[in-house]
């Protein structure tokens, strides 16, 4: 069970490393590419921002530690993922928030697979 | 005059947007026909019974002088009880080709579309059904854009492409003219007036476009046969050749005027063309824009007719009596006007004398200050006028072209204009007479108590349609903002005084509310018309401002700075300082309920609002605010015989097409900035082309364009 619970937590990390990383994509698109209706603009910048730190976040999942930095970076996680949410929301970044949405479930999944008995 | 913004501060909405990423925002949208009651209490007592004097008028070399020398209060019966009609000699009717009246024109060639003001293409191609394939087919970027953090003044362009000649002629704020190919936007040819790029008389370069002219019988090879009119900020009027971009040799000083000649009295700074003038015939009405609120005494309010040709002056008005002009000013015509051709009539908006916000060095009455004014073409003659703003201490200038439609009203045809106001009011009367189409009644407002001010005892207020928003009563606080700010919006709204709208300025407290003021219901773009169902269409923006006065010893001492049409003016040489703000809280969004903006359909065969939508969405720092919440709006629609409306001209720098019958948004694009103009809807070569310039406002929101967006359906 220890080991099964392991890998889903390892996947769900995955999840989140991925999903990071694709959102900072749309987020640099987003502030790079003229038109986009946020070009330039703080709140790109902002998501551009979250985005890397849910993929450091992710990567950080992705190693072993103790249960209190476990949750502490899986907090840290649904906070950055739910905010980035909200924010390409009002950004009328759509597919930044289905990333988002994905990049929650990856969380869901870390949280569902403690690596750790407890 | 300058323009007649509000400086939405830079932080409007960004508050809202992180405070909206914790909440989930209601919909406060107004329903449609909702109840907006004005003033204190109705009355049908008339106003003032001022009468002109030939004196008072002004107009040289003939123009101006009232019937009888005197004028005379209206006597039609159409004029409503308290409708203050000021009639003069009729004008001679002085039917010529073209766009006039009510009627349907083909035209895209002045500001507003045609010059009845009613920015209506009789095109069908694109329709409510085809629209959502719109595509855009080509930009252009004029290269002429600041944001103020270079070695320019931030643009502000508001231009509305000219389509003439079998071209697409725009001008630009560094007061460039570029000339392009309206399928392709390829470049035909460009004229540099190498203008001093300085904020003379605004805080930013700006500029509404370019006039275009031809000769009834153009001469095949012979120069200028057809003109381009640029106007730049230091008062220099170019005419250049339609098809070269030339300079045209036989008008004024080898292509220029210098209209900067005829500025006389109170000589503070120059008479800034901003707007392009209005071609008439062979005929160019000039009016001038200038600098609101920083002198009591300031160049008084002038219109002028050119000669199109020769730029020879052909008639002066001036808008103050003679013996107010030196210690007052202003009074000026700074935005479009409208033409009816067919009456030889032009219709001039006029805005508020100065100092704008105290009214002590001026306080005989002033007839043709912020009003609506029929003057004949030929001659400068004031035929009738209509002050929509008595002893104006709000800045209510008059700020777009009255719109000339025909309508329908208990069966009996009406050759109408609709005004459109700041205070949100839209104004009905006959354009022939100026009497009332529905009745404009004289009604009782609020007296203040500052010390050598006096104040109006009634103002008009139309019966229909109703308020474009609800001045009746003190607007309330929204909930979120409030909430945001642990209170201070109800706090803030609390101790404004208001007693409902007119309420005047004070010294007092935290000063006066006003919803709205200079930030206005309606803007430049004014009205538009579709003459098939008769069909006004507008947009206006609900903003809550407050005023308070200072004496100068206090104001000397607390004034701090000001922003773009926010913050502290002087009113130098009166007794009193001013400020002028939004209402916000520290976050910066905005403390009185939303909606912000909205889009508005009016049946003008009966005078009710057949929709009213929120228009837009509000933007900062990225993050849009829900449509349901509106967005403070500068620009204007424009209409189709295709059912639909074409806007920009909100802070999400998007442009829409909405269904004229329903209100229904079926189309909407982005572009480079607020598109903060009158879109330009033509016909070339058998395609229909819907033509945006997204040049932004700072007032509006910090973001600049030099963008020229066109659209059109896909060729199969």
């Amino acid at each position: 069970m220890s080991s099964e619970s392991s890998y889903g937590a390892r996947e769900g990390a995955l999840v989140v490393l991925a999903g990071g990383l694709v959102g900072l994509v749309i987020s640099i698109y987003l502030y790079m590419t003229p038109l986009t209706g946020v070009t330039g603009s703080l709140g790109a910048l902002i998501v551009m921002a979250a985005s890397g730190a849910i993929a450091f976040d992710g990567l950080i999942l992705l190693g072993a530690m103790t249960p209190g930095h476990r949750a502490l970076w899986l907090t840290l996680g649904f906070l950055g993922a739910l905010g980035t949410l909200a924010a390409a929301y009002l950004l009328h970044a759509y597919g930044l928030m289905a990333v988002m949405v994905v990049v929650l479930l990856g969380l869901f999944l870390v949280l569902a697979r403690p690596p750790y008995r407890t | 005059m300058i323009h007649p913004f509000f400086s939405l501060p830079a932080r409007l909405v960004a508050g809202t947007s992180l405070v909206s990423i914790l909440a989930v925002l209601p919909v406060h949208a107004q329903e449609p026909g909702e109840p907006a009651a004005s003033g204190i209490e109705q009355s049908n007592e008339p106003g003032g019974e001022d009468m002109y004097s030939p004196q008072q008028m002004g107009g040289s070399p003939e123009g101006g002088k009232p019937t009888g020398g005197g004028g005379a209060l209206n006597t039609d019966p159409k004029a409503g009880a308290g409708g203050e009609t000021r009639t003069f000699e009729a004008a001679t009717p002085n039917a010529q080709d073209g766009p006039s009246t009510g009627r349907a024109s083909t035209r895209w060639d002045s500001f507003h579309g045609q010059l009845n003001a009613q920015k209506y293409a009789p095109l069908d191609e694109i329709d409510t059904q085809n629209v959502g394939d719109l595509t855009k087919v080509w930009e252009y970027h004029t290269g002429d854009v600041s944001d103020g953090s270079g070695e320019h003044p931030p643009t502000v362009w508001s231009a509305t492409p000219i389509y003439a000649n079998e071209t697409l002629y725009i001008g630009t704020p560094f007061y460039r003219v570029v000339a392009l190919d309206p399928a392709t936007g390829k470049e035909r040819w460009t004229f540099d007036s190498k203008s001093r790029l300085e904020a003379l008389t605004q805080g930013a370069l700006k500029n509404r476009g370019v006039a275009y002219w031809e000769a009834e019988t153009p001469q095949e090879g012979e120069a200028c046969q057809k003109i381009v009119y640029l106007g730049t900020m230091d008062a220099q009027l170019f005419a250049l050749d339609a098809d070269t971009g030339e300079r045209c040799a036989d008008f004024a000083d080898n292509g220029v005027l210098d209209v900067n000649q005829w500025n006389t009295t109170n000589d503070r700074w120059p008479l800034s063309l901003l707007q392009p003038p209005t071609v008439t015939g062979d005929h160019l009405i000039l009016g001038w824009a200038g600098k609101d609120w920083a002198f009591e005494e300031a160049p008084p309010g002038t219109v002028f007719s050119l000669n199109a040709r020769t730029g020879e002056l052909e008639w002066t008005l001036d808008i103050l009596p003679e013996d107010v002009r030196k210690r007052s000013g202003t009074a000026n015509v700074w935005t479009a006007m409208s033409v009816d051709e067919e009456r030889g009539l032009v219709y001039l908006p006029i805005s508020s004398p100065s100092p704008n916000y105290w009214g002590g060095n001026r306080t005989e009455e002033i007839p043709l200050a912020t009003s609506t004014t029929a003057v004949d073409i030929e001659t400068g003659k004031v035929v009738w006028s209509r002050q929509w703003v008595h002893h104006d201490i709000w800045d209510y200038d008059i700020n777009s072209a009255p719109t000339l439609m025909d309508i329908t009203v208990d069966g009996q045809s009406i050759p109408a204009l609709v005004q459109a106001t700041k205070m949100g009011f839209l104004f009905v009367v006959d354009r022939e007479t100026g009497g009332d189409v529905w009745p404009i009644e004289e009604r009782p407002v609020p007296a203040g108590n500052v010390p050598g001010e006096v104040y109006a005892p009634t103002q008009p207020f139309p019966t229909k349609p109703e308020p474009l928003l609800d001045q009746a009563k003190k607007p309330e606080a929204w909930w979120l903002a409030d909430m945001a700010s642990l209170g201070a919006c109800s706090r803030l709204i609390d101790s404004l005084a208001y007693d409902g709208m007119y309420s005047p300025p004070t010294t007092k407290g935290n000063g006066v509310a006003a919803f709205p003021d200079s930030a206005g219901g309606v803007q430049w773009g004014g009205v538009a018309f579709d003459p098939e169902s008769q069909t006004a269409i507008v947009n206006t923006s609900h903003i809550l401002q407050y005023i308070q006065l200072f004496d100068r010893q206090t104001y000397d001492r607390i004034a701090g700075g000001s922003g773009n049409e926010s913050g502290f003016f002087p009113q130098e040489g009166a007794p009193y300082g001013m400020s002028l703000k939004v209402a916000m809280n520290w976050l910066g969004m905005p403390c009185w309920k939303p909606p912000f903006g909205e889009l508005v359909a009016i049946d003008m065969t009966s005078g009710d609002i057949t929709w009213r939508k929120p228009l837009g969405s509000s933007q900062k720092y990225g993050f849009y605010m829900p449509e349901s919440l509106g967005s403070p709006t500068i620009g204007g629609p424009a209409v189709t015989a295709g059912g639909l409306v074409f806007i920009g001209a909100t802070m999400d720098a998007k442009v829409r097409a909405f269904s004229l019958q329903s209100g229904e948004e079926l189309w909407s694009d982005i572009v480079e900035a607020p598109s903060v103009s009158n879109p330009a809807v033509y016909e070339h070569e058998g395609r229909e082309y819907v033509a945006f310039v997204a040049g932004g406002n700072s007032i509006l929101k910090d973001q600049v364009g030099d963008q020229v967006a066109v659209y059109a359906l896909p060729v199969d």
